[in-house]
């Protein structure tokens, strides 16, 4: 089935009051409209964050898995195009093969097994007894023990395969002890989710072949980290492809997937650093760089003009991990979890800045059994503006890089380029633009278009500690208002250091953050005006048109 | 067919890794087991699994693990003394749905609260300690034989578990507070004189309580000791004995422990020994509960002092005209007063506590012991449990408004050690309005409870 | 003057220094940060040889294993390969054997083959003795030449005679699938030998039509 659900939420109902006209500010939030909002998002609003939960993982991990739309769009351009096209577009679904030797890879296979002595389940019982005492293991270091977050991958078989603090080759004992754990939980028809130790979360996600887990003392809930662990998974998935797994593994057991994963470390990493300070990725909302609407206009349609490619699926502008514009083809959305790995990928590639590039990209939201292929390029001479023209036609590099110099041009006739430039270098913008005093940050999502904005980080949230500090605050709304079970409307905490208001309507989701001393009115007042501020600038904060090809 | 299914225990064991630490002997661990008929396969496996548990996050954690999420259960943790770990794993309430067709069943995770829960498992602790003493003394005692303490383990908790109403449990358990009677200085002063009398006229008592149906009065206890044993007499003691008091002795029976019969010196009866720790540690006391009319008094007296009936035949002479003189004053006293709070405002409800004297009260609840249920929907109770842990772990005062899908409105607030929920019904209310009401709130109903702090 | 297109593949084990090497030559610089390559990058170089324009399109290659399977999409219909090896190491070595294996089966037009030990700088550390792969250069009929991305040696002269190989063969077989600018594209075509710009192709490329001629890579 094609990833083609339409973007439509059903109508506004109505907001929190029915006398909207009231403009009183004596308590009630007004908004009749939601900011943001459109009936023709680019983006496919993403899955609320509520559906998010372990029902809907394991259980119908198949159904969770999107397949088959690069072999819908495939069928669907050969049968409509003309007979020119006679080679049939080799979209090799399975293109990743195992590709080393076959003796080498058992070998290798059968030495490490060695290392790793817990895999057998029947071992697992015992293995609460010994500390993990290997002098040259990372657990030891206490900076290792330090970290805020820790983040593993291994293999089902309780293979190391990544870890974001530490060499995996001195985490084997620790890992193994992970995948003991949930194979263990596993053994009576039960599986294992989380642990909590003081101020530690341990997240534990299994998905087809793969284990996550997560560490954290922040303020992330479980739900948050497990929604983290899945963008992991599926930067894996972009990485290699759901089938691909599936065969390596079906193979072998055992197979060491580092060997596949070599250079992809960091993007596991960028990825990681993302999560941790990226409100978007805990939103599943994108945001887009500022722009006025005529020249956001003119930069679609000088893409829906000169890249008018066969089999091109999309066309996306990314600069400085804001989305510029987003061309896609009739029926197929992109999913803000795949546009999040996408500016994952720009942005942990240097090298896409020596030149122009062709990399396969898995999207899993999209089809998480095939690659696409991605023409990737800087617009400009700093390498801040870059064109992803994504194909599922192999062959396409040539057509797409001139589509490319044609987009260019008439970016650079147009004054389109340096208008991203000069909308880069305002870094955004700042509280003191919506001119609400003790207003010091927020975050606003526009749920039917998955977008969401908010101003630059300034004082007090200057120093990082403080940054994290506050997005630990935001964490803490967040998962307030969506405990599954007991969804909340409204949030008002008045805290040490400061006053925090959640709003979510079915149109939006607002966290605001306020100093200290602000009254219950005063908040209320400011969050009104906050929205008319939002409203008026919607044309430039969100992309409100959907645009194709 | 739609089953569904609610928290309940599915097992609470107690081990101690230091006793079986030889491959093979992991049986050896096991200090108690619930179900007792389990397989020591299954003992020894889901203790392993617990030492593995609490093992593993040390290498992350300096502190102790606390709980263990799973699809179907939670297991809770609980290092009370060095080297004993309790652990406690509770079903998760379920329910089965159809999706697509197809039918599975939902497990309600966020049904069960960890700070509940842990309560619980502290309490389990805590109460087999009043009774029995510490782990510790009682091998000490026992010159270090492990059977005798898996026997008073065993003893203890194969009867305490059965009394745990684990689908019941909520926020008043994690406060686990105390449910203090405000009454006028005069009255107070003269039961505080009346204690003083008959620690001066028999002075193996050595600590008394005083309370009023399931109210506590006054105590001389340590406030630990106290809150354990409010705890015991007003879940365990009291029902009971109501009971057996319904099902008709002509003559209500004064001593609730102790001779059922003074005219016969023979039987002392049913005469628990407590320990409590206001003195010195695991101190061994007996423990004699005296009733006249709804007034009861405790009288803790040491095992090493001599106890009989005689004693209490003393006892009684003096206790049944005073106490009954008590009864009837503050039963007056009481029906002056306002009607509870609970029946003037339908709109609100609350819930209070004070860390510094743990005094607590609830609107909530349709009866002190929470026997009757609640009078707000599970989900908004479990909104308050929520709001109390996120003020927990911030340990700073502070306070949250929230408004839920469902157009509850909750207030939280914490502040100067005392925590306050309220919960109103009003769709309609504004957050201004709301702030409002608490505010009122706050100087009309709980006025009093301020001042008697 | 007649003008050449030749699809030139760089392939190689990851680490090796394919990109330096593509860098160094095309762009005449050296970075000691050269980030891994994403499944390939694409460069152009532009120079006249003999008599002819010769335009090399370069496709630089990823040398991680998970792009192992992408490599027939970049050498199928490659003009020439360049065989990078790391002359420290012998493993990087053995790997350009199952290249040649691989090309062999899989590329049926006549493909020139240019074995590259770089790395030449690091001497000492030598794993590959220069005499034991020139062996097996000449027995696979590649050129063969130690270079050096950092000390820029060696480089210039591969490319160059790759070029004047491409040269003849294209003389020996016009139809070898070597591209041909058409005759009014060569009018328009301005431009100069040793074109750097890489970065940002220039326009003439972009208007070169699609269909010159086979090399459609």
């Amino acid at each position: 089935m094609a990833a083609s659900g339409e973007a439509d939420q059903p109508r506004e109902v109505e907001f929190e009051q029915p006398n909207i006209s009231s403009d009183s500010d004596q308590g009630d939030f007004n908004e009749s409209e939601a900011p943001g909002k459109s009936e023709n998002a680019p983006l496919l609003a993403s899955d609320s964050f509520d559906d998010l939960s372990y029902n809907d993982l394991g259980v119908n991990d198949h159904q969770t898995v999107h397949r088959g739309t690069i072999h819908a769009i495939v069928r669907q351009t050969s049968t409509s195009s003309d007979s020119r096209s006679n080679t049939p577009n080799n979209v090799d679904h399975d293109s990743l093969e195992v590709s080393a030797g076959e003796e080498s890879l058992e070998e290798s296979a059968e030495s490490q097994m060695q290392n790793v002595s817990i895999a057998d389940k029947q071992e697992a019982v015992e293995l609460a007894a010994p500390p993990f005492s290997s002098d040259d293991e990372d657990v030891n270091s206490p900076e290792w023990k330090n970290q805020k977050k820790h983040v593993f991958i291994l293999s089902e078989s309780g293979k190391p395969v990544y870890s974001r603090h530490g060499n995996e080759d001195k985490l084997v004992t620790i890992m193994g002890v992970m995948q003991a754990l949930v194979s263990f939980v596993q053994d009576s028809k039960d599986s294992l989710r989380s642990v909590v130790a003081g101020e530690h979360k341990f997240v534990f996600l299994v998905r087809d072949h793969l284990l996550l887990v997560g560490v954290t003392r922040g303020m992330d809930s479980t739900q948050q980290m497990l929604l983290q662990l899945m963008y992991v998974y599926n930067q894996v998935i972009s990485v290699l492809t759901h089938s691909a797994l599936g065969k390596i593994f079906k193979q072998r057991r055992n197979y060491d997937l580092r060997r596949l994963l070599t250079g992809a470390e960091k993007f596991f990493d960028n990825l990681l650093n993302l999560i941790d300070t990226e409100p978007g990725l805990l939103l599943t909302a994108v945001r887009c760089l500022p722009l006025d609407s005529q020249v956001r206009d003119v930069i679609a349609q000088s893409i829906v003009q000169n890249a008018k490619v066969k089999d091109l699926v999309f066309a996306l502008i990314i600069a400085k991990n804001q989305l510029v514009t987003l061309v896609r083809m009739k029926k197929y959305y992109l999913h803000p979890m795949d546009l999040h790995l996408i500016i994952n990928l720009v942005n942990a590639s240097e090298s896409f800045k020596e030149a122009e590039s062709w990399t396969p990209i898995c999207l899993p939201k999209f089809d998480a059994s095939g690659f696409l292929q991605a023409h990737v390029s800087y617009l400009d001479e700093d390498c801040q503006v870059c064109l992803l023209l994504l194909s599922v036609d192999r062959d396409s590099f040539f057509t797409l890089s001139e589509a490319k110099d044609r987009i260019r041009a008439r970016l650079v006739r147009y004054n389109a380029l340096s208008a991203i430039n000069s909308s880069l270098r305002r870094t955004s913008y700042s509280t003191q633009q919506c001119a609400i005093s003790d207003l010091r940050h927020f975050l606003y999502k526009a749920r039917s278009t998955a977008q969401y904005t908010s101003p630059e980080l300034e004082a007090p949230y200057t120093k990082p500690e403080e940054q994290e500090r506050l997005f630990g605050l935001y964490h803490y709304l967040h998962h307030r208002i969506h405990t599954s079970g007991r969804p909340l409307k409204i949030l008002f905490h008045v805290g040490q250091y400061e006053t925090l208001l959640g709003w979510v309507t079915q149109g939006f989701e607002l966290y605001a953050v306020f100093g200290p001393l602000i009254t219950k009115t005063g908040a209320i007042h400011a969050v009104n005006r906050l929205l008319r501020w939002i409203k008026r600038e919607e044309d430039r904060l969100f992309i409100l048109n959907s645009v194709t090809f | 067919m739609a089953s569904k299914g609610s928290a309940g225990l599915l097992n609470f064991f107690i081990f101690n890794s230091k006793y079986g630490a030889r491959e093979g002997e992991e049986e050896k661990k096991v200090m108690f087991y619930f179900p007792e008929e389990a397989d020591i396969d299954t003992k020894v496996k889901n203790i392993g699994l617990a030492e593995a548990i609490v093992q593993f996050t040390s290498t992350f954690s300096d502190l102790p693990c606390q709980s263990m999420h799973t699809q179907k259960s939670r297991q809770l943790y609980l290092e009370p003394e060095p080297g004993f770990w309790m652990a406690m794993t509770v079903s998760l309430p379920y329910k089965e749905k159809t999706k697509d067709g197809q039918p599975y069943v939902e497990y309600r995770e966020d049904d069960v609260q960890d700070s509940v829960f842990a309560a619980v498992l502290d309490f389990a602790y805590r109460m087999f300690k009043l009774f029995n003493g510490t782990f510790e003394h009682i091998l000490q005692r026992a010159d270090g034989d492990v059977e005798t303490l898996k026997q008073r383990l065993g003893h203890f908790y194969n009867k305490y578990l059965l009394t745990l109403k684990l689908s019941q449990c909520d926020l008043l358990d994690v406060f686990n507070g105390i449910h203090f009677l405000p009454l006028d200085k005069n009255t107070y002063l003269r039961i505080q004189c009346f204690i003083n009398q008959l620690e001066a006229a028999f002075p193996t008592v050595k600590y008394t309580a005083f309370l009023y149906n399931d109210k506590l009065v006054w105590s001389g206890l340590e406030q630990e000791d106290m809150r354990t044993m409010y705890l015991y007499l007003t879940t365990s003691l009291f029902p009971s004995y109501n009971l057996q008091e319904h099902q008709g002795g002509s003559q209500p029976r004064r001593f609730m422990t102790g001779p059922p019969d003074l005219s016969d010196d023979k039987a002392i009866g049913k005469l628990p020994r407590v320990f409590v720790s206001t003195d010195t540690e695991n101190e061994e006391c007996y423990l004699l509960v005296y009733r006249a009319m709804s007034a009861t008094i405790c009288m803790l007296i040491n095992v090493k002092c001599q106890l009989n009936v005689q004693l209490c035949r003393k006892l009684d002479a003096m206790l049944a005209p005073q106490m009954t003189k008590l009864a009837s004053d503050i039963k007056e006293q009481h029906y002056q007063r306002a009607a509870p709070p609970s029946t003037t405002d339908p709109m609100f409800k609350y819930i209070y506590f004070n860390h510094m004297n743990l005094a607590q009260q609830t609107t909530v609840h349709l009866d002190l012991q929470k026997r009757a249920g609640i009078n707000i929907p599970q989900e908004i109770m479990r909104l308050l449990g929520d709001i109390n842990a996120d003020l927990t772990r911030s340990n700073h005062d502070g306070e949250t408004i929230v408004k839920t899908t469902s157009d509850f409105w909750v207030v939280g607030k914490k502040s100067d050690s005392r925590e306050f929920y309220v919960v109103i019904n009003q769709k309609n209310a504004n957050l201004i309005e709301i702030n409002e009401e608490v505010k009122r709130l706050c100087t009309s109903h709980l006025n009093s409870v301020f001042f008697l702090d | 003057m007649k003008s050449i297109e030749a699809k030139v593949v760089v392939l190689g084990s990851q680490g090796v220094g394919k990109t330096s090497v593509v860098i160094r030559y095309v762009g005449g610089m050296f970075s000691k940060a050269v980030s891994p390559t994403i499944g390939a990058s694409f460069f152009t170089y532009k120079m006249t040889l003999d008599g002819y324009r010769v335009k090399l399109q370069v496709w630089d290659t990823a040398g991680q294993e998970r792009f192992r399977s992408m490599a027939p999409m970049y050498y199928r219909k490659a003009n020439a390969a360049m065989l990078v090896y790391d002359i420290t190491s012998l493993e990087s070595f053995y790997d350009i054997k199952d290249w040649v294996k691989e090309l062999k089966k899989n590329v049926d037009t006549p493909i020139v083959m240019c074995l590259l030990g770089n790395k030449a700088d690091l001497d000492s550390g030598r794993k590959v003795p220069t005499e034991e792969a020139a062996e097996y250069a000449a027995s696979i009929e590649a050129l063969f030449f130690e270079t050096s991305a950092l000390k820029n040696t060696g480089i210039e002269d591969a490319f160059l005679q790759v070029s004047k190989q491409l040269i003849k063969l294209y003389e020996t077989y016009p139809n070898s699938g070597l591209g041909i600018l058409s005759p009014q594209q060569e009018s328009t075509d301005i431009f100069s030998p040793q074109t750097t710009n890489v970065k940002l192709p220039s326009r003439t490329e972009a208007e070169r039509p699609p269909q010159s001629d086979g090399c459609g890579c």
